[in-house]
């Protein structure tokens, strides 16, 4: 019988949860963690992250913090360790600009010219977020996840 | 007669001092030559350790291929011995259903000859089953049923198999569709037998009846989403995809790139990436290979059944299953000219293939790289593949992604200590300016050297002499002598001086050429290689727009049923 991969489980709920309004999920690790950050983007996640490049983000702290509550509401049973560092994304302001970030930690994001390093470990998702056939990569503690348009994801082992 | 003298002294001094100025310039010239000849020499010695080096990779290679051309044999003789009367038996199998359409062998002939293979082939799954199908010919049902009985007692499967075919090839489609329906109860999807993939011929060459097509679809589907629910297995095959992706990497680029690869640093992760978006024509290649032109089957459904029956009963035996590992991995190092490593990657792809049981997926995996034992039909491997394609996207997707991850972003570029970065060689009137204001430094850094090892000493000596002559006149020829002695060497020292300063203006002259021509090169070729790299880069999304065009039901044969179409 197939078994559906996220199903919160009653028994292994704990007795004095106070979940009665929002139902505790069952963190995610290994193998079941992988194949949920690779299922598919949703819609409205896609057309949140889409406004990174409104051009505004970089001032607008609030815009920023609503981006990273997208984010966190996409993958409402990941803990926090287990989000992504930041999103990097071509950044379509023009040059001296190649990229943006949105720290998901720090909720603001910077743009950084062609050449000026990112901080962290999000140099090393650049060269696939120039890549004008991505919409944005989410930036992992060891994976780089890069999404489509589509948000069909792709993932790189760094 | 002391200006004689004194005369006749400086004429000595000056020829002697001319003879030691050659002297110092044959000296010169020496160092030169020997420094040549090291230079020369260094190189000989690189290019005799590099040929020694391939001579001994092409030695043990040619080992490797002799020793492992032996094995095969062995390994070929070792088959035929133990499991030769295995192929007599087999070949029985069609034999009777054919014999049995023309109707001119007795039935007592068929009897004898499947009872002898019963006593030739202890626990033969096939041996039962062809006295069970000899004895269905001949009516009579009772010995029929306990041989069948028996035959599925040694394998159910695969019995159970061979009777949804045989029952189809003679027109009995609710037998077919009960035998049918009895297999999949049989299996698990996440240990198959490899024989499965015949279920999967067998839709890609039509000869399943409606209600048994029906009945696979419903099967398959079932199979696939109950694997799509299990962590892990899907991510197993997804990095077996990847894998064989990645090893359709040429060995080397098409297009070569000297100045790149004489002066850039980045050269390594260059060509890296250029191998890797290189996979996009390959892979790409092979996929329109593999569905481009129609996929011709008989007409005649006996014709397709026998073919399935045939591979059925040759191919898929456990027992020799040691023995083909053995084979296939000797064929591999054959195959690859003696290089055992490229050989044991190859196989560790296609080891999958050879394991008794395995996921549906992973069968689905193996016919659709065509690997394992016998040869499957291009219709086969075109369902397997299209079956197979949600995460053959994923993998090849992963593919890219990667190689995109890995392309350099900023190329570094180093000529002699002159080192410099470039994007996409737009930058060429910078990186020029900046050679030549790194060679401009370089020449006046050495002029000052030069300026510095000068010292005027000679000068100041002799004209030390020259007031010592006046005031001293009883040594006044001595000190004559020594200035004169003193002021021609510090004239020497000026014309040599004057000869390094044109030396130096000649070779910063041609270093500016030179380092001039290299930068443009490297722009050029920079500029060619990211086009390189973006139209190849570009090839990806092609290629995946073709994959997700693939799909599954059209890949499915049409029946050979006089008037009856499949529509998946």
């Amino acid at each position: 019988m197939p078994r559906p991969l996220l199903r919160p489980s009653t028994s292994e709920a704990p007795l004095t949860s106070s979940s009665a309004t929002a139902p505790k999920l069952k963190a995610l690790t290994g193998d079941a963690l992988t194949a949920r950050l690779r299922v598919k983007r949703s819609a409205a996640y896609m057309a949140e992250l889409a406004k990174l490049d409104a051009g505004t983000h970089g001032i607008n702290r609030e815009a920023a913090l609503a981006l990273v509550d997208a984010v966190r509401a996409e993958f409402p049973e990941l803990t926090m360790d287990q989000l992504p560092l930041g999103i990097v994304a071509k950044c379509y302001l023009g040059e001296p600009f190649e990229v943006h970030i949105l720290d998901i930690a720090g909720g603001i994001v910077t743009h950084y010219r062609r050449g000026e390093p990112m901080p962290g470990g999000l140099e090393k998702a650049r060269s696939i977020a120039v890549n004008p056939y991505y919409a944005f990569v989410e930036v992992y503690a060891t994976t780089v996840r890069a999404v489509r348009a589509d948000g069909s994801v792709t993932v790189t082992e760094i | 007669m002391s200006n004689l003298v004194a005369d006749s002294l400086l004429a000595g001094i000056s020829a002697k001092l001319v003879h030691v100025s050659n002297e110092i310039r044959a000296l010169s010239a020496n160092v030169q030559s020997i420094e040549q000849a090291s230079a020369s020499l260094q190189i000989q010695l690189t290019s005799l350790t590099a040929d020694f080096h391939q001579f001994v990779q092409h030695d043990a290679a040619h080992k490797e291929m002799a020793i492992s051309e032996t094995r095969l044999v062995r390994v070929r003789q070792q088959l035929e011995t133990e499991y030769g009367f295995y192929a007599e038996i087999r070949r029985r199998a069609t034999g009777i259903l054919q014999a049995s359409d023309l109707a001119i062998v007795r039935q007592e002939t068929m009897r004898s000859s499947t009872e002898e293979a019963m006593i030739n082939a202890p626990g033969y799954w096939l041996a039962p089953a062809l006295v069970a199908l000899s004895a269905w010919i001949a009516d009579k049902r009772e010995l029929a049923q306990k041989a069948l009985l028996e035959a599925m007692r040694r394998d159910d499967c695969k019995t159970s198999l061979l009777m949804t075919l045989v029952c189809r090839r003679l027109g009995r489609h609710d037998a077919s569709r009960a035998w049918l329906v009895r297999y999949f109860a049989l299996q698990d999807p996440f240990k198959l037998d490899r024989d499965v993939i015949v279920l999967v011929d067998a839709l890609a060459s039509g000869v399943f009846g409606a209600a048994s097509l029906a009945k696979s679809h419903e099967a398959i589907a079932a199979w696939l989403s109950e694997i799509g629910n299990r962590v892990g297995v899907i991510e197993e095959q997804r990095a077996r995809w990847s894998a064989a992706i990645q090893g359709m990497r040429l060995a080397a680029p098409s297009s070569h790139y000297p100045y790149l690869e004489k002066y850039s640093p980045t050269w390594p992760r260059l060509r890296d990436g250029l191998l890797g978006v290189g996979i996009n024509g390959t892979f790409g290649d092979k996929v329109s290979q593999m569905f481009g032109g129609e996929v011709v089957l008989s007409p005649r459904l006996v014709e397709r059944v026998d073919g399935l029956v045939d591979g059925l009963v040759t191919n898929y035996d456990d027992k020799e299953l040691p023995l083909r590992r053995q084979e296939r991995r000797l064929e591999l190092v054959i195959e690859s000219g003696g290089d055992r490593a490229k050989a044991d990657a190859r196989f560790a792809v296609e080891n999958e293939a050879y394991v008794e049981q395995s996921s549906f997926i992973a069968v689905l995996t193996n016919a659709a790289m065509g690997i394992g034992v016998g040869d499957l039909s291009r219709a086969t491997q075109r369902l397997a593949f299209a079956l197979s394609v949600a995460w053959i996207i994923e993998a090849y997707d992963d593919v890219v992604a990667d190689v995109r991850a890995k392309q350099p972003g900023t190329i570094d570029l180093a000529i002699d200590d002159w080192a410099g970065t470039t994007t996409d060689g737009g930058n060429e009137t910078a990186l020029l300016g900046d050679v030549e204001d790194h060679i401009n430094a370089r020449e006046t850094a050495d002029y000052a050297r030069l300026n510095a090892m000068t010292f005027w000493w000679p000068a100041v000596v002799a004209g030390v002499c020259v007031v010592l002559a006046i005031v001293n006149r009883s040594a006044l020829t001595l000190w004559l002598v020594l200035a004169v002695l003193f002021g021609v060497g510090q004239g020497i020292k000026y014309v040599m001086r004057i000869n390094t300063m044109k030396r130096l203006r000649a070779h910063y002259a041609s270093r500016r050429e030179a380092g001039a021509s290299i930068v443009k090169a490297l722009c050029a070729e920079v500029v060619d290689l990211r086009e390189e790299v973006t139209c190849e880069d570009a090839r990806a999304e092609s290629v995946r727009t073709m994959l997700t065009e693939i799909r599954s039901g059209e890949h499915v044969g049409a029946t050979a049923d006089p008037g009856r179409r499949i529509v998946a």
